[in-house]
């Protein structure tokens, strides 16, 4: 497994620049490229172009008059510190940098960015708010309508201590492994993969088969939960990784977990 | 009135008194390597080593110590050692260091500790300062705080996304959206998720659009109601999360604390130290950990990422955060056994109050901080004791006042001179003054301590012992065996050969040379190691195993040679009688004087022609080098004397009606002293006489009022100049010089002419009066007084006193008025 291609999303929210790093370090230590991406939101320029539209200060909360001209001086200012941004960080991780912008809905234009990628890297807790009022909408989006692996970072936090692979069968399982067992190697931390709801109890046995000898050779030590609910025990703690596609998630809502965990996630 | 010296006879002076010959016979050593060391390295200075002795002991304000006396007396070997005797029963003085004041960077704090402790006490702080990064992070890295930590902040952004998604939700209830862009934040209508297009509002019916544009209003209003509360909810969760920091920062850096506590918490001053140094780590997390980001999103950035670029903590001193947790030792008495004894033999203000070092930094600013404190010479010798050269201090700018006010005010603090002086405003560093218990030990000669005493009224109260050191001591059987093994410790010292018995006794006489007296030795003691430098130079020269007399005195020899270009030439130009100097034959008004002159290390004796011219006058002596103001006060003094010794002896019944001048022939340069004073009085009276005067004698000796000849200096370098001239012209057994009866225990001649003097070749007359020096000069009696008041024929006396009426007759005739009155 190699990471060719990392791609994160910027905007000027704390968040997104924790993610920014994250990917940095990340495409450092693999070698990928960091793909930076800024999108103009197609909806900003149609609101200036809309008379019952307020605009307020976000500071004061004065109300403030954007015309299209000053919503694009404004846009093209955070678009050219935020490359400054990437290059800081891009020369302090010594990562090839290539930083691309977008005008468009959000959400699309990082799908469609997103294909050309082996892995997003997006801050949790959404960008901002916009049209959507749900938190972490951005990666829920992307989860649901894209098949790229996508590490939703928490901001405040540095990389945790362990990593965890959560699956609930033996397939995803697999995949999981390769991934915490990439993760670990390239950041050093101990891993623990945990086989979660009823299914666990025969599954073990068709790991092993489906794991092959790779995954064999890291062996990390196993564990079985109960219940799919006792998961969240593991909220706030390490890095967790899920497979969009496993039988886990039939049983309990991907959305209610990425919500729930507050962890950093990779979700493939 | 009879006077013994008119009738006695002037014996020239006996061989054994042109020269003391040293004699150690009564010593028994071979070589000097036979001989111990005196207790001693001077001796004959018992009121300078009772005085040092008291100064060194003597506590109490203004008790420091002034020794004076010739440089060459090696004062400062003798006070250092005596010192170094003294201070080994006392008590190591204390440590001292400077550390951060949390409170005023500006303001450096100092710590005083027991002797030795405060290297242990920088390395604890080391370690500490080193450790703190590494203790820090890896607890603000732990799991536990980052939940903690995250905890908090998703509470905060837990609050603030309430309100905004409250807020969303209300929007979306009412068609609206609320958007944030670069510009802030934007509320309008949408439909179907998007921002609705002016041409779509336009479409609406007017009531709905109506509802709208008010919808939009009002929301603006609940928007701007939470901004404006936002600020207070945030720092509320800024304050939460500090809490949290200073918690897990107590808790990490306890063990570091506790460590250095428990070592050092006994003293108040650490120990306050150490506390303000937890509190300080406390409030400054961030820095410690990341000290590069000065800009907040860099340090939230480096936070979340754990992106730290590389570090090296192993020098907290040259950490741009660590720094402030070390120590700065200015005083380490570790390495000393009782109190300091320091010499500063470059006795600047800076090497001796201490300095503040500024630092480039890359911008160009000059920087500074505690850690650039550093110490002086009295920061070193305090408790103990400081060495200084007299003149070397009042030679430097700034430090004798500096040295003054800090006895005075018995603080050392260290300030530029600039500010001390109110002279610079810009702002460096205050450190905290430290206590001064020191004794200053001064050296100088003695000009320099009595103008000190004279002008500065702060000196007295300042050094109130006065070492004095003898520049001379008596040649007596005791000093002369001490002075003997003296001589043997030098030549051991410097590792010389040893001398034999000759060679000492040569050193001593030249030692008595140049105390220029026959009954003392020369104190001046470096003279004399350079002396037996030399002669071990000749004698390996020679191929001899010991230092001979011949070597001592060919390197004597060699020293007046090396220094005697100036005389040769002087001589030369006498010789050439470019220099009109008579050595036979008679003249009226005229006689040879003796002056010496000292240039350097040259010091030798010059004749020169002095002469007299009476004319009719009021009785004054003009002395004509005082009229071209080339004569000193001294020599003015010995002229007017003149004036009341012919007043006195002649003048009793007449008026003194002469006019008289002398002069100090082919003489350039400045004349002072009143050496020549009895030259002058044989002049003026052979030219009121009109009596001729042997060229063949030269004269030195001062005169009083009532003709009595007194002592000169530099006895020895006038016979022997006189000498070498009639020595090059040829000794006819005439020729000599009349010296005071009181001199002649001064000499200390030199062989050959004593070996002139021996075979009558040449002649020293030692004169007490005036009257025995005339007869000589004149081979012509003084005369007695009779009772008529008046002196016998074709004595000297007469001739002077009838020359003196005939002037007052002369006078009188002149003065005379028309009725036969006189004025």
């Amino acid at each position: 497994m190699k990471l060719k291609s990392i791609l994160t999303a910027l905007d000027s929210s704390v968040e997104s620049q924790a993610g920014l790093r994250a990917a940095a370090e990340l495409a450092g230590r693999t070698g990928a490229v960091l793909k930076s991406l800024y999108i103009e939101d197609e909806n900003w320029f149609h609101a200036t172009k809309t008379s019952i539209v307020r605009h307020i200060n976000r500071h004061t909360g004065e109300t403030i008059i954007v015309d299209e001209q000053e919503i694009t001086r404004q846009s093209r200012a955070l678009k050219s510190r935020l490359a400054d941004q990437v290059d800081r960080v891009c020369n302090e991780f010594n990562v090839r940098s290539i930083y691309n912008s977008a005008r468009g809905e959000i959400d699309f234009e990082l799908k469609q960015a997103s294909e050309d990628a082996d892995l997003v890297v997006i801050g949790r807790r959404g960008t901002s708010f916009h049209t959507k009022d749900e938190l972490g909408s951005t990666a829920l989006y992307l989860a649901e309508k894209c098949t790229t692996p996508i590490l939703m970072w928490s901001a405040y936090r540095n990389w945790p201590s362990m990593i965890f692979g959560i699956t609930g069968d033996s397939e995803t399982g697999a995949e999981i492994e390769q991934w915490v067992s990439m993760l670990s190697d390239l950041l050093s931390k101990d891993a623990r993969m945990v086989m979660a709801g009823e299914w666990s109890e025969t599954a073990s046995d068709e790991k092993t088969v489906s794991a092959g000898e790779q995954i064999l050779q890291h062996s990390f030590p196993w564990q079985t939960l109960e219940e799919p609910e006792d998961v969240y025990q593991w909220s706030g703690r390490g890095l967790i990784v899920v497979h969009r596609k496993d039988r886990l998630f039939k049983t309990i809502d991907l959305k209610k977990f990425m919500i729930k965990m507050y962890n950093p996630i990779l979700l493939i | 009135m009879a006077n013994d010296h008119v009738n006695s006879k002037v014996e020239t002076v006996a061989k054994d008194q042109l020269f003391r010959k040293c004699d150690l016979s009564s010593l028994k050593f071979s070589t000097t390597d036979d001989l111990t060391d005196p207790e001693e390295s001077l001796i004959g200075q018992d009121r300078a080593l009772s005085s040092a002795d008291f100064g060194i002991q003597m506590e109490g304000e203004g008790y420091n110590v002034f020794a004076l006396g010739p440089e060459e007396t090696d004062k400062r070997d003798l006070l250092e050692r005596m010192i170094n005797r003294q201070v080994a029963e006392y008590e190591p003085s204390p440590d001292w260091c400077y550390v951060c004041n949390y409170a005023d960077e500006q303001k450096p704090k100092a710590i005083k500790l027991p002797s030795g402790k405060a290297v242990r006490f920088r390395q604890l702080m080391h370690e500490l300062a080193s450790d703190l990064p590494n203790a820090l992070t890896s607890t603000f890295e732990s799991e536990e705080y980052q939940n903690q930590r995250q905890a908090i902040e998703e509470e905060a952004k837990e609050e603030e996304q309430k309100t905004f998604r409250e807020l969303q939700k209300k929007a979306e209830k009412k068609g609206l959206a609320l958007m944030s862009s670069p510009s802030g934040f934007t509320i309008a209508p949408v439909k179907e998720g998007k921002v609705m297009k002016e041409k779509e509002v336009n479409e609406l019916p007017e009531d709905e659009r109506n509802r709208l544009e008010e919808e939009v209003m009002n929301f603006q209003k609940e928007l701007s109601e939470a901004l404006h509360r936002l600020p207070g909810k945030q720092r509320q969760y800024r304050e939460k999360r500090q809490q949290l920091d200073k918690e897990v920062a107590t808790y990490a850096v306890n063990d570091l604390i506790k460590k250095v506590e428990a070592e050092f918490g006994e003293f108040e001053a650490v120990q306050e130290y150490i506390k303000q140094t937890q509190e300080d780590i406390v409030n400054h997390v961030n820095r410690i950990m990341n000290p590069g980001g000065q800009n907040p999103m860099q340090q939230a950035m480096q936070q979340m990422g754990g992106g730290m670029p590389e570090r090296d903590t192993s020098d907290p001193k040259n950490d741009p955060v660590l720094w402030r947790y070390t120590v700065n030792i200015v005083v380490d008495n570790s390495k000393k056994t009782g109190a300091p004894v320091i010499y500063e033999d470059n006795p600047t203000y800076t090497n001796l109050i201490g300095r503040i070092e500024h630092v480039t930094s890359q911008m160009g600013a000059m920087t500074t901080d505690f850690t650039h404190v550093k110490p002086g010479a009295l920061h070193q010798a305090n408790g103990g004791y400081l060495l200084i050269d007299a003149f070397r201090i009042l030679t430097k700018p700034y430090a004798w006042d500096g040295l003054k006010r800090a006895l005075q005010g018995k603080k050392l603090k260290i300030e530029s001179p600039g500010e001390m002086y109110g002279l610079f405003s810009t702002k460096t560093l205050e450190p905290d003054p430290i206590d001064l218990d020191v004794k200053i030990i001064l050296f100088g000669d003695r000009m320099l301590y009595y103008l000190l005493c004279q002008y500065d009224q702060d000196f007295n109260n300042l050094f109130k012992v006065e070492v004095d050191f003898e520049d001379v001591i008596p040649w007596d059987d005791q000093n002369q065996e001490l002075y003997a093994r003296l001589i043997a410790r030098m030549a051991r010292k410097a590792k010389l050969k040893p001398l034999d018995k000759s060679g000492v006794e040569r050193v001593i006489e030249h030692a008595a040379r140049l105390a220029h007296d026959s009954q003392k030795v020369t104190a001046e003691i470096r003279k004399i190691e350079d002396l037996l430098r030399e002669s071990d130079y000749w004698s390996r020269k020679n191929g001899n195993q010991v230092i001979k007399r011949p070597d001592v005195d060919r390197a004597i020899q060699h020293q007046h040679y090396r220094s005697g270009r100036l005389k040769d030439r002087v001589q030369e130009e006498i010789k050439r009688k470019n220099v009109f100097i008579d050595t036979e034959g008679r003249k009226t008004g005229q006689v040879n004087g003796l002056s010496v002159l000292s240039i350097g290390n040259t010091v030798f004796g010059r004749p020169t022609r002095i002469t007299a011219r009476v004319q009719l006058g009021r009785g004054e002596v003009s002395n004509i080098e005082r009229e071209v103001e080339m004569s000193g006060p001294i020599h003015s003094k010995g002229v007017l004397i003149l004036s009341s010794f012919l007043g006195a002896r002649y003048a009793l019944q007449t008026p003194l009606s002469i006019s008289a001048s002398l002069v100090f022939e082919q003489s350039y340069s400045g004349v002072d002293g009143d050496s020549a004073s009895s030259t002058e009085l044989y002049a003026l009276l052979s030219a009121i006489a009109e009596i001729p005067l042997k060229q063949s004698i030269a004269v030195t000796g001062s005169v009083n009022q009532h003709g009595t000849v007194q002592p000169i200096g530099g006895v020895n370098e006038k016979v022997e100049g006189f000498f070498d001239i009639c020595a090059y012209r040829g000794l006819t057994g005439e020729q000599g010089v009349l010296i005071p009866t009181a001199n002649v225990k001064n000499l200390m001649l030199k062989d050959e002419l004593v070996e002139a003097v021996e075979k009558g070749q040449f002649n020293i007359y030692p004169v007490d009066h005036i009257d025995q020096g005339m007869e000589l000069l004149t081979d012509m009696k003084m005369g007695e007084k009779t009772d008529s008041g008046t002196y016998p024929d074709d004595t000297i006396n007469a001739r002077v006193y009838e020359a003196l009426n005939r002037y007052a007759s002369i006078r009188q005739k002149f003065t005379a008025l028309p009725n036969g009155s006189s004025k």
